[in-house]
């Protein structure tokens, strides 16, 4: 007989900031989408697009998935989250560093500033990483889930050296492969290895548990997370060295990879219960189908042309934008709508849970501004996508105010979540 | 000066040395006073609420001796220290198992010394979870309020000559949580399956495995609402319900969890 801990689960004032954070960068993204268009139809190396890009990866993305896995670590690895002071630290340094590193790129600032940011981005990384993992000793679960959360965390590790490494090497150039490789490589590392592998991780123990599906066969995961973690090594060592083949080859791994991912969802929706889809799954299914939009590319990418002189700077933004805002960022509102309302809920009626009447976790939003969010996200998403490879900046503007009512509708739910009170039906 | 029964002895001696001879009559126990080592190390430590305790007087008794001096009296109502039964039950269950250690500090007094010193000493290497018991006579209130502050868990008898006073060393937390909560254990199947049936028939059982969250925290607790005194609930869950856990534990509900793979685990609940 073996006496567990039960109280795992965090403080919700360590993890709804996050979201609250997240979602106010995300409409500050739309926002600069509609007003500087045109840094979506110039080379992806402008400033503008750098800290655009800064704000959305780890103003909005990163600091959401760092909320969401505070409040998930019980789940997945059925144990008290580390250290709650770790995680606010880790939040604070996040949101300063992301700003000063978005102000540093939108004026091309490389001195102190950016300095700055780099440290502080290094701190919250490092004291996100040190958290987790400390997490992760103390459990003996050995799920699959968390050996992708825990890859996924080395990897962002990874991005963020690079990073800076790559911000230095901009000042004075020590490095002999060209910039602009440098940033692929950095951006693989970040969008595959970080993000890809993190919502691997974490959604095949979400997705099945909000589908309600029984008895998957977790052995796909097993070969996904192998087959991505040997293309990613070799995409860094191709592409560093220049390697042409390799960066092909290694595509083709990492593609496959993501494909075995991909079935197992599929074997989930097949295989669920629950026929009915709320709006978060739709949204979370309408990600997926932006999933397969941006592996499409990638494919297409690979089989049409060689990587390092045709690949035409507008593909390659817009197939940064598909995983990113089509595919991720699509994902996570999709999930706010399953996750937050249910910390909420739980803080709000905890004591009140199977005695009396209460509203459900799905009563704490309106449903009619998440569908009509979803709307305005799917449709802005595809006309600014349309405006990405047209070059038309005014059809990107008009895709980025669609994004960015969705963004703002989106911030007012989660805000209506956070600042419910106990409401009892008689 | 207004004095209450919480001024300190060093207080009074301080404003008025005449303090010593106004109190050192009411009981032999005070006599001491007039000894300045005693003074020295009883008189700041000590409250006349204290000192009444200490030599079995009436507050009164003390407040009106003083008065006769010309302090003059705030008046208050009376507190009194009480034990729960919930420190007395701890403190016997560790002498049933001989967790206890004995100190008798009637000795060190009788030579004019005080024990305060002593006692720290022999708490500080006993073992945690181990009692100390105190032989003295009288109740060592100072001391105890130390230990209140510390956190430690108490319990005091007395008989006609001798107070034992019971100290609990360390677990405070985790001791106190076993009595007022309930606790979460992993077992076996046959553990679990065996245990199932020590409780009262029928054998309640529930499957939320087919249940969108927070379905199967719902149906749980709203089942666990009416179940009686001695009746256990058996669930068949997905996974071990994290979320769930500490709302059981708040409710004073053990649960004994058996996990057999995936997408199946079964619960026992029972209070």
């Amino acid at each position: 007989m073996q006496q567990i801990a039960s109280n795992n689960a965090p403080s919700p004032l360590v993890v709804v900031p996050h979201f609250i954070v997240g979602g106010l960068i995300w409409v500050l993204v739309t926002a600069l989408i509609v007003v500087f268009p045109d840094s979506f139809t110039q080379h992806y190396f402008n400033p503008q697009l750098l800290a655009i890009t800064h704000l959305l990866v780890l103003g909005w993305i990163t600091m959401v998935i760092f909320g969401a896995l505070y409040q998930l670590i019980p789940v997945i690895m059925e144990v008290k989250l580390y250290s709650e002071k770790l995680a606010v630290i880790s939040l604070v340094s996040l949101a300063i560093g992301t700003l000063l590193l978005a102000i540093s790129f939108w004026n091309f600032w490389l001195g102190t500033t950016m300095i700055l940011a780099a440290m502080f981005l290094l701190v919250s990384v490092s004291v996100f990483s040190f958290n987790v993992f400390q997490s992760a000793l103390q459990s003996a679960n050995e799920s699959i889930e968390k050996q992708f959360i825990q890859t996924s965390i080395v990897w962002l590790v990874f991005t963020i050296v690079a990073g800076v490494t790559l911000a230095f090497n901009l000042t004075a150039v020590f490095l002999a492969t060209p910039h602009i490789e440098l940033l692929k490589l950095h951006a693989n590392a970040g969008v595959v290895g970080w993000f890809i592998q993190l919502i691997i991780g974490v959604s095949s123990r979400l997705v099945p548990m909000f589908m309600v599906s029984h008895n998957l066969d977790k052995s796909k995961l097993k070969v996904a997370h192998v087959l991505i973690n040997i293309g990613l090594i070799l995409s860094v060592l191709s592409i560093y060295l220049q390697w042409k083949l390799g960066v092909v080859v290694t595509a083709i791994i990492l593609l496959s990879g993501i494909g075995f991912f991909v079935f197992f969802i599929i074997d989930s929706y097949k295989n669920r219960i629950k026929k009915q889809l709320d709006i978060g799954m739709k949204q979370s299914v309408f990600s997926f189908f932006m999933l397969f939009l941006g592996l499409f590319i990638f494919f297409f990418l690979i089989l049409t042309t060689d990587l390092f002189e045709s690949l035409t700077a507008q593909l390659s933004i817009a197939l940064v934008s598909t995983l990113l805002i089509g595919f991720i960022t699509s994902l996570i509102m999709g999930q706010t709508y399953k996750t937050l309302p249910f910390i909420i809920w739980l803080h709000v009626y905890r004591n009140r849970i199977g005695k009396s009447d209460i509203p459900f976790p799905k009563n704490l939003y309106s449903e009619l501004i998440s569908k009509t969010q979803l709307v305005f996200f799917a449709l802005g998403f595809l006309v600014f996508f349309a405006g990405i490879l047209m070059l038309n900046e005014f059809i990107i503007t008009l895709g980025g105010v669609l994004m960015f009512i969705s963004s703002v509708l989106y911030s007012f739910n989660t805000i209506k979540i956070i600042k419910h009170k106990a409401k009892l039906y008689e | 000066m207004v004095i209450n029964e919480t001024t300190k002895i060093s207080t009074l001696i301080k404003h008025n040395v005449a303090s010593v001879e106004a109190i050192a009559p009411i009981n032999a126990h005070f006599e001491k006073l007039r000894n300045p080592v005693f003074r020295k190390l009883f008189a700041s430590r000590v409250t006349i609420r204290d000192a009444a305790k200490i030599g079995k007087t009436e507050v009164l008794a003390f407040l009106t001796a003083l008065e006769a001096i010309g302090f003059e009296i705030e008046t208050k109502g009376e507190t009194t220290i009480e034990y729960s039964t919930m420190e007395n039950r701890l403190v016997e269950d560790k002498i049933k198992l001989g967790m206890v250690m004995t100190l008798d500090v009637r000795p060190i007094l009788n030579r004019g010394n005080d024990p305060f010193t002593e006692i720290m000493q022999t708490i500080s290497v006993l073992e945690e979870g181990y009692v100390l018991e105190l032989i003295n006579t009288f109740e060592p209130i100072p001391l105890l309020r130390i230990l209140k502050q510390k956190g430690y868990l108490y319990s005091v008898k007395k008989t006609d000559s001798i107070v034992k006073t019971y100290i609990l060393k360390g677990l405070v937390e985790k001791e106190q949580k076993k009595i007022q909560l309930g606790s979460v254990k992993k077992v076996s199947l046959s553990d679990l399956e065996e245990q199932r049936y020590n409780f009262k028939p029928p054998f309640r059982e529930l499957d939320v495995r087919s249940l969108e969250m927070p379905m199967p925290m719902v149906t749980i607790l709203r089942e666990l609402e009416d179940l009686p005194e001695g009746e256990a609930l058996f669930v068949h869950h997905k996974k071990v319900p994290q979320f769930l856990l500490p709302e059981l534990e708040a409710k004073g509900m053990s649960v004994l969890i058996s996990e057999l793979g995936q997408d199946n685990v079964k619960l026992l609940i029972h209070r």
